[in-house]
């Protein structure tokens, strides 16, 4: 164990540390505590990012007998380990506040330990084997964080469905690491390029690799778990359904990518830019602030899939740590908000988008962090959200122009959800912050406390900026990718300018066509919050894809386990009971014949012999003596016909 | 010194008819109890007497052997006895003839 | 002492049950006493065997690999010159056996804290335990097959009393179904083991024997025996060898229980006590598991390799058939029961495997399944204790009302379904990993074994979160009015029965080399034994 490796621990163990410490503590002391662990791991983090920036470092052990699993921490990992800590630690200060009121708040506090340690886990692992458990741990403390209000109606099954659609996915996933390990004799992520890649193995356990990545980052046709489990409370959806978890799926995409067949890569990318699309399209019509935001989430989950598809795995990363930023910046917004409603409008729903309106006036911090992540998201320039997706779309179109003409779908449809994306975000904030308040009552001002909401909201908006990532608004000169991958990306791709010249417009036009139905002066009626047209009610149930699944999957399923429990209680059980009563029955008939034909032989020798019986007890008297008198007097006899006969 | 065997057969015979005519004539248990020892004992006599004749002398060590399984038998069907004959208040044997209630 | 430290761990309950023979039906709390106090002893004894046990033997052979060995001649008879008839008693433990002894007697330690509280006929009932504790573990370190028969048959009869006389409303149908059941596959087992010992002899003499040992020896068959390897005899059709393996197979299986001889668990685990349906799951279904290792695989290897196939698609159907039963289940013992053939059923695909993951795996599991379905009836147990009743619809939300149950339900419904992290996990993959090797390494299995097998951490998870779902979550609410005044947490003494067993799933799923260290050594030499001495015995 080397010095790094320490460090890394100290990092891994930290969280779960101060989550057991909170449980330990007092309520109001507990989550503090549990936030300075994760503030230690954070500082501690940047620290080994130090160490370990020109000399990854491995550490190997036997975990199984003949199975040797190990860690590695190279710039990747301990860049993504170091963002992990960081929006966690902002979360967890920002759930101080959020929870305050909430009697669970120890347990709170301990599952989201539980979860960063198992998130760092993920991302420190160098062995597939390794990175399943962590990442299993990681559906687990997600399903523990959906289900957290399980009092609430309708919680207790998202957290269900959350966990079993991962279930389904990481079958997967569990298979096509078994094949590698099994097939190639390792299952070190940092070794895969080497591996002998010939047999029918391959393929399949791409496939599974790539079932296990969908399942965690909500690709089609698994997305439809992601929504619902916006019933955790906010900064679980911030942390984990949005700016982590998620994001492991990519991760794992992005380390497996070399082992997979050209033909599932383009897959990958189909399926990517679909999710994007569908994602966007869904998130049109919804009226519950946070619905919008997870299908938001869905949709630049595609964006990145689509990138590891187009070959653009560097910049599907950046992509992931900018969406990190904003995202986990956006609902940090959505939370301050429903925590807002919940404070002062006790009886309203905090959630539903059609309540609010002039919000700004109450929440400037709020508005200001969301402006700046919203356009982030929406990819306009000087925003982080800019110039990652630009670098996806860009790679997009130069593969599609190499791949063949049916590959212009991916561009096609990542370029139109560009435009899809600014619309419903421009929506949103504009009917969220801008226009009338739209309640009964008035809005009440309440000054947000600095240390636990403002500071973490202006950090992530802050960590939005495309200022902080490149120089050049425009120019895809990345320091930060530079500094991860040690060298400059080359975009050979001759026209360059292409992206940006798209995208820009179509951003900018959504925005406007938003604005232009939204605009604060024009009033409007609830009808007008979903989008108009055919396609609402579509949009409103994401296909009906969930609806689809709970009625004939989730129902089949359920019917199938009655009709062999009804089987093995009505057939097999009678069966084997049916031999046992056949026994019973040709017993019965070996009774009858042991009755009628056996008995009555037995009675009749019974007979003859009673006959002597009845003789023979003449002899003998009442008395139990006479039975030995009679014996010796017999015994003599005999002796003495003996002895007359020798 | 050696005895003629005859003479200890006798005995034992003699001991054998005796314990016999007791067993079938006493109405009394604890008579008929003595009888079966005495039948014992002719039987335990035998054994010695041949054995008197056979030079590894086995016979002596059942006879022995034979002794206290009478002692230990004897023990136990005095205890049974005593208790007959705390529930029937008699050790008539000619009365004991419901063992069972 | 330290060489009969096995015959100790074996005799020592029975000494138990001698002096709870003689006190007095009312002295309930001694003969609680006595019984935990032996049973420490039995399990102190059973960590010195463990410290002592020897990881890496240079023994060269699976059949040399046996350590603490004790061998007396036990039962004999001259029965004229050359005809003598000896049974001895041989024991001793290997790294397969040894994990199993241990687990039993934690488990049985366990148990009796769980039925600390029995007040109905407490000196049979403890009688009873005490001998089914000794014959449980007799039959896990028998070397001769005669004794390891006499334990298996031993176990019947206290396990009938306690179902019979303890168990719920339905007990009676319970008990003649599980001994009716029990007892065909001992006949079964019978025919074989008097078959063996009139075929085989000890080496370099004509004396018929019944050791194990010996019968894993392919020279010590008698010339004209139909059970010697390419004696070419056939029983219905079959060849002897492998008809005399089917026999001790479903023997076994029915034990183990394999669908679609499992119809006698469920009833046996509902109507039994709850102690009883620990040992039940935990140990029984083991012994199956066990015998199908040690003396099915051990004695014919040659039909072993023939029907892995066969085993393989059994736990097959066994993991999705039992899991999807599981799904249908509204009494919570009844759904475990099942979860437990479906988890049996990952044992049997571990052995079909024949690879040195999937046969480790199976010892694995079925250590770590012992632990886990223990623990689950006793969670079982627990809302039966408060209510007396275990319909899952009955209740709802009780993590509000009882937090501290449901932290130890959602621990063992996790830990049951494979949650990285415990000790499910481990087993599952090995065998998983078993079932896929296997198609590259020996070619007994087609992936599609592994990849079926996959789809039963699914079905366990739906499961068991579904139970989580209906039982824990929502608004508090419990069927009757009168449960409501009952309704406390776990009590320190059930918290005494899970600490331990959830420290050790815990240890096993984080540092599983520590079981595996133990059985790794055997588990490679079996697996080499019955491969090579297999395919030679095919090919002849």
């Amino acid at each position: 164990m080397t010095y790094p490796h320490i460090i890394f621990f100290i990092i891994l163990v930290l969280p779960l540390l101060g989550g057991l410490i909170n449980f330990l503590a007092g309520a109001r002391s507990g989550p503090w505590i549990a936030t300075a662990a994760l503030l230690l791991s954070s500082i501690l983090s940047v620290f080994l990012l130090k160490l370990t920036v020109d000399l990854p470092s491995v550490l190997r052990f036997t975990w199984l007998p003949g199975i040797e699993i190990g860690w590695r921490l190279d710039r990747i990992s301990v860049s993504l380990i170091a963002l992990v800590s960081f929006i966690s630690m902002l979360i967890h200060l920002f759930s101080i506040h959020y929870m305050k009121d909430d009697p669970g708040i120890k347990r709170y506090f301990a599952k989201l330990g539980f979860f960063t340690f198992s998130m760092l886990g993920v991302l420190g692992a160098d062995h597939l084997l390794l990175l399943f458990v962590f990442w299993e741990l990681v559906g687990f403390s997600s399903y523990l964080l959906i289900g957290f209000w399980y009092k609430n109606e309708g919680v207790p099954y998202a957290a269900r469905i959350a966990f079993i659609t991962n279930r389904i996915a990481d079958a997967g996933f569990l298979i096509g690491i078994i094949l590698i390990m099994v097939n190639s004799g390792t299952g070190f992520i940092s070794e895969l390029q080497s591996i002998d890649q010939t047999g029918w193995w391959v393929g399949a356990a791409g496939i599974g690799l790539v079932l296990g990545a969908f399942g965690k980052s909500a690709q089609v046709p698994f997305f439809t778990w992601l929504p619902r489990a916006m019933a955790g409370p906010t900064p679980v959806s911030a942390l984990i359904h949005a700016a982590t978890m998620v994001a492991a799926g990519v991760y794992l995409l992005i380390r497996t990518s070399v082992i997979m067949p050209p033909a599932l890569v383009s897959t990958v990318a189909i399926a990517g830019a679909l999710t994007a699309f569908i994602g966007a399209f869904s998130a049109l019509a919804q009226t519950d602030i946070k619905k919008v935001l997870a299908y938001s989430t869905v949709s630049q989950l595609g964006y990145m899939v689509m990138g590891v598809g187009v070959g653009a795995t560097d910049m599907a990363l950046f992509h992931l740590w900018t969406h990190a930023f904003f995202k986990a910046g956006l609902f940090l917004s959505a939370g301050a908000i429903i925590h807002y409603f919940h404070k002062h409008f006790h009886s309203i729903d905090g959630q539903d988008m059609r309540n609010m309106g002039n919000l700004k006036s109450v929440m400037p911090v709020t508005q200001f962090s969301y402006l700046v992540c919203m356009l982030s998201l929406a990819g306009l320039p000087f925003f982080s959200g800019f110039l990652s997706k630009d670098g996806i779309l860009l790679k997009s179109l130069e593969w599609s122009a190499l791949a063949g003409p049916w590959a212009f779908i991916v561009p096609v449809l990542g370029f139109f959800t560009v435009g899809l994306t600014a619309y419903y975000m421009g929506k949103q904030a504009l009917v969220v912050f801008y226009g009338k308040n739209r309640m009964e009552t008035e809005l009440v001002k309440d000054k947000e406390d600095f240390l636990t909401v403002r500071l973490p909201l202006i950090i992530l908006a802050i960590g939005s900026l495309g200022l902080f990532y490149s120089f050049n608004p425009f120019v895809h000169h990345f320091q930060i990718l530079d500094f991860w991958f040690g060298h400059q990306i080359p975009l050979s791709f001759s026209m360059g300018w292409l992206a940006p010249a798209i995208s820009i417009p179509l951003a900018v036009g959504g925005l406007f066509v938003a604005f232009r139905s939204y605009r604060p002066e024009r009033s409007f009626t609830y009808r007008d919050y979903v989008a108009r047209g055919h396609y609402r009610k579509w949009s409103m149930h994401a296909l009906y894809l969930d609806q689809f699944y709970h009625e004939s999957m989730v129902k089949a399923f359920n019917m199938i386990s009655e009709i062999i429990y009804g089987l093995d209680r009505r057939f097999i059980d009678p069966v084997l009971n049916w031999l046992g009563m056949s026994f019973v029955v040709f017993s019965k008939l070996m009774d009858l014949v042991d009755k009628l034909i056996v008995d009555k032989l037995v009675e009749f020798v019974a007979y003859i012999s009673k006959l002597g019986g009845d003789f023979l007890r003449l002899f003998h008297g009442r008395r139990v003596q006479l039975h030995i008198f009679w014996a010796v007097l017999g015994t003599i006899l005999i002796l003495l016909w003996i002895n007359n006969f020798m | 010194m050696s005895i003629d065997p005859v003479y200890g057969l006798g005995l034992s015979a003699f001991l054998f008819s005796m314990g016999l005519l007791v067993i079938i004539i006493k109405r009394n248990a604890i008579f008929v109890l003595i009888g079966i020892e005495l039948i014992l004992n002719a039987a335990n006599l035998n054994f010695v007497v041949f054995s008197s004749a056979d030079p590894a002398n086995t016979g002596q060590l059942f006879g022995v052997f034979s002794v206290v399984l009478a002692a230990a038998e004897a023990a136990i069907a005095l205890a049974i006895l005593l208790n007959i004959f705390k529930f029937y208040k008699s050790t008539d044997l000619h009365q004991l003839n419901r063992l069972k209630y | 002492m330290i060489d009969h430290l096995l015959s100790l761990i074996v005799f020592i309950p029975l000494l138990g049950a001698g002096v709870v023979l003689f006190l007095k039906p009312d002295q309930s709390a001694i003969i609680k006493g006595t019984t935990l106090f032996l049973n420490v002893v039995q399990l102190l004894a059973c960590i010195i065997l463990v410290i002592l046990f020897q990881k890496q033997t240079d023994a060269a052979s699976i059949t040399t690999n046996f350590q603490f060995v004790e061998k007396y001649e036990w039962i004999r008879l001259n029965l004229g010159e050359s005809l003598r008839f000896i049974i001895e008693y041989h024991i001793g433990v290997d790294g397969i056996s040894l994990p199993l002894v241990v687990l039993s007697s934690f488990l049985m330690l366990v148990a009796i804290i769980s039925s600390w509280n029995q007040s109905k006929q407490v000196k049979g009932y403890f009688v009873l335990y005490n001998i089914l504790n000794a014959s449980i573990v007799g039959c896990f370190v028998a070397l001769d097959f005669f004794l390891f028969y006499l334990f298996f048959e031993l176990m019947l009869l206290p396990m009938f009393f306690l179902i019979g006389i303890w168990g719920g409303p339905n007990r009676s149908y319970a008990s003649v179904k599980f001994f009716l059941y029990t007892l065909l596959g001992s006949i079964l087992i019978l025919i074989v083991m008097i078959g063996l010992y009139l075929g085989v002899t000890q080496p370099g003499s004509t004396i018929h024997t019944f050791n194990i040992i010996h019968m894993m020896g392919t020279e010590n068959f008698v010339q004209d025996s139909l059970l010697r390897p390419g004696a070419g005899g056939t029983i219905f059709g079959i060849a002897a060898r492998y008809a005399a393996f089917l026999a001790l197979f479903v023997g076994f299986a029915i034990k183990l229980p394999m669908v679609p001889v499992h119809t006698w668990l469920p009833d046996a685990h509902v109507e039994a006590p709850t102690a009883i349906s620990v040992i039940l799951a935990g140990l029984l279904l083991k012994v199956g598991g066990y015998g199908i290792v040690r003396i099915a695989y051990g004695i014919f290897p040659d039909a072993a390799l023939n029907y892995a196939y066969l085993i393989a698609v059994f736990g097959v159907i066994s993991i999705v058939y039992g899991g999807l039963n599981a799904l249908a289940q509204r009494d919570l013992k009844r759904m475990i029961a099942y979860s437990s053939v479906s988890h049996m059923g990952f044992v049997l695909v571990g052995l079909g495997a024949l690879t040195v993951e999937g046969v480790s795996g199976a010892v694995f599991h079925m250590v770590s399944h012992g632990l886990i379905s223990g623990a689950l009836f006793l969670i079982a147990g627990v809302i039966y204790d408060r209510t007396g009743d275990r319909l899952i619809d009955n209740y709802s939300g009780l993590a509000g009302k009882l937090p501290q149950y449901t932290f130890v339900v959602v621990f063992m419904f996790f830990a049951s379904l494979g949650l990285p992290g415990l000790s499910g996990f481990i087993g599952e993959i090995l065998v998983l990993m078993g079932a896929f090797d296997s198609a590259s390494s020996n070619g007994l299995l087609p992936p599609w074994i592994g990849v079926v097998s996959t789809t039963g951490i699914i079905i366990s998870a739906a499961y068991y979160l579904w139970a989580t779902q209906r039982m824990f979550f929502g608004e508090y609410w419990v069927r009757e009015a009168s449960w409501e005044s009952n309704m406390h947490d776990i009590s320190k003494r059930e918290w005494t029965m899970f600490i331990p067993i959830m420290l050790l799933v815990l240890i096993l799923g984080v540092y599983p080399r520590f079981l595996l260290d133990f059985t790794d050594n055997t588990v490679n030499q079996f697996v080499n034994y019955v491969l090579e001495v297999g395919a030679n015995l095919m090919g002849k």
